[in-house]
């Protein structure tokens, strides 16, 4: 058969603009779904209708584009992703400034130096210079993972509904996990007694601050801790050991920052909480 | 204007399976005013219809490889659009599907009469316009939409065994009428 049935144009005008009955309606139905010509003619009565019922055509490609435009997540959000992230935690964690390449860098390098003045004859100045730095790395994670100045891309996160505090442990999280390998891997060149007892001024200043984040941007507190903590440790160097500072009177105010730290941490969670609200 | 071959439909699914969006862009303008109208008069929500348009390109975008060639392009699109469908309006309640439209348009009766001579259904068709609205609607989703009947019920909020019983005695029906117009 050459001449083959198509919809009278009355009637797929009345489809389209929704003015016959279900009966008639199926039966366009039928036709149109495996008709291209037909489909041809809908697509002009369509977009002709001018009190049409019908979607914006154009807007909802603009949508659809932008919906499959969207760019796959990087292979660390990926990572964080199978590690048990939701979607979201895995994206803001991985614009963690940690898990970006110049801070891996800054701190090989700086860890590394630490350890190859360590090895070298100017034995005392690089355990110094290790004990200055390592215990400022995790403090200056918490600083960066929550600082405007730091991250421009935060003050839109701000403007969602994401608990800044959940951003702000999740990237602590993600500082701690990349940082903490190498320093540690550092302090294994440095003579008994520095490791890993680093590791307790580390872990007072990060609670301490996560706590004080809970308030106010990290960066500053993490500033004024960070020169507090040079200081103290150029002083104690110039009258001997630096290393006196990981015993006796030192381990007993690390571990109350870390317990003041934790308390006041989660007492801020409780109050202000860190699960996402559903938008 | 020349009938446009389907298999170029499936030429583009090819393309854009390769990560082609303008071959897309050709199948939407192809395709999208038909089911937006077939999706209109299954739902009253010009919202809902252009989300279930978008929802359904989006899925043909990652899918584009699961069309098998032998088919028809247009009755796999609309599979997928009628399914959108079902799962947008899961959590709407306040969407009315299948509305009951008017059963004489103003078209005239000539018109239509004629047209009824070559449709699919024949003789079925009035038989299907006496039906109730409750019975059309389980009807269309199931026969005409190609749902399952729990995708039918959960498009019309009515649970399984009711879109059941009302497909058993549409049919019911539609064979009791087709024997009395026979007879
Ligand atoms: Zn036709």
């Amino acid at each position: 058969m050459t001449t083959r049935w198509h919809v009278d144009e009355a009637l797929l005008v009345g489809w389209v603009e929704g003015r016959i009955g279900p009966v008639f309606a199926a039966s366009v139905e039928q036709h149109v779904v495996g008709c291209a010509l037909c489909r041809d003619r809908v697509g002009r009565a369509a977009v002709s209708d001018p009190g049409s019922d019908l979607p914006d055509f154009e807007r909802t490609w603009s949508a659809i584009r932008d919906a499959v435009e969207v760019p796959r997540p990087s292979r660390t959000e990926r990572l964080l992703a199978a590690g048990g992230l939701s979607a979201p935690d895995a994206m803001l964690a991985a614009g963690a400034p940690a898990l970006r390449g110049a801070w891996l860098s800054v701190v090989a390098l700086v860890v590394l130096f630490a350890a190859a003045a360590s090895l070298a004859d100017a034995r005392a100045a690089g355990v110094t210079l290790f004990l200055i730095v390592a215990p400022l790395i995790p403090v200056a994670g918490v600083a960066v993972a929550y600082s405007v100045e730091v991250d421009p891309a935060l003050e839109q996160e701000a403007a969602t509904p994401y608990p800044k505090l959940r951003l702000v442990l999740l990237r602590t999280a993600a500082v701690l996990v990349v940082s903490l390998p190498l320093v540690a891997a550092a302090g294994l060149f440095l003579p008994t007694g520095v490791s890993p007892r680093w590791l307790l001024p580390a872990a007072g200043f990060t609670a301490v601050l996560l706590a004080a984040s809970t308030w106010i941007d990290p960066a500053r507190p993490a500033i004024a801790v960070a020169l507090g903590w040079v200081i103290t440790v150029a002083v104690t160097a110039d009258r001997g050991s630096p290393v006196e500072l990981l015993t006796g009177s030192g381990v007993i105010v690390y571990l109350v920052l870390l317990v003041g730290g934790l308390v006041a941490l989660v007492l801020r969670i409780r109050h202000v909480g860190v699960r996402r609200r559903l938008s | 204007m020349t009938v446009v071959d389907t298999r170029e439909d499936a030429e583009l699914l090819r393309v854009m399976g390769a990560g082609d969006l303008s071959a897309m862009r050709v199948l939407y303008d192809r395709h999208a005013p038909w089911l937006a109208v077939r999706l209109a008069r299954r739902c009253n929500d010009a919202e809902v219809v252009a989300d279930v348009l978008q929802d359904t390109f989006v899925a043909v975008w990652k899918h584009s490889g699961a069309f098998r060639g032998d088919g028809d392009v247009g009755a796999w699109l609309w599979g997928i659009a009628v399914r959108r469908l079902v799962s947008r309006l899961r959590r709407r309640r306040d969407v009315v599907v299948f509305a009951d439209l008017p059963e004489r348009g103003p078209l005239g009766p000539d018109v239509e009469e004629q047209v009824l001579l070559d449709i699919e259904y024949g003789e079925l068709g009035p038989a299907v316009g006496r039906l109730s609205p409750e019975m059309r609607a389980v009807l269309q989703a199931t026969v005409l939409d190609g749902l399952t009947t729990s995708e039918a019920a959960k498009l019309l909020h009515i649970p399984q065994n009711t879109v059941k019983t009302r497909l058993h005695r549409a049919k019911v029906r539609l064979r009791q009428s087709l024997a009395e117009g026979r007879s």
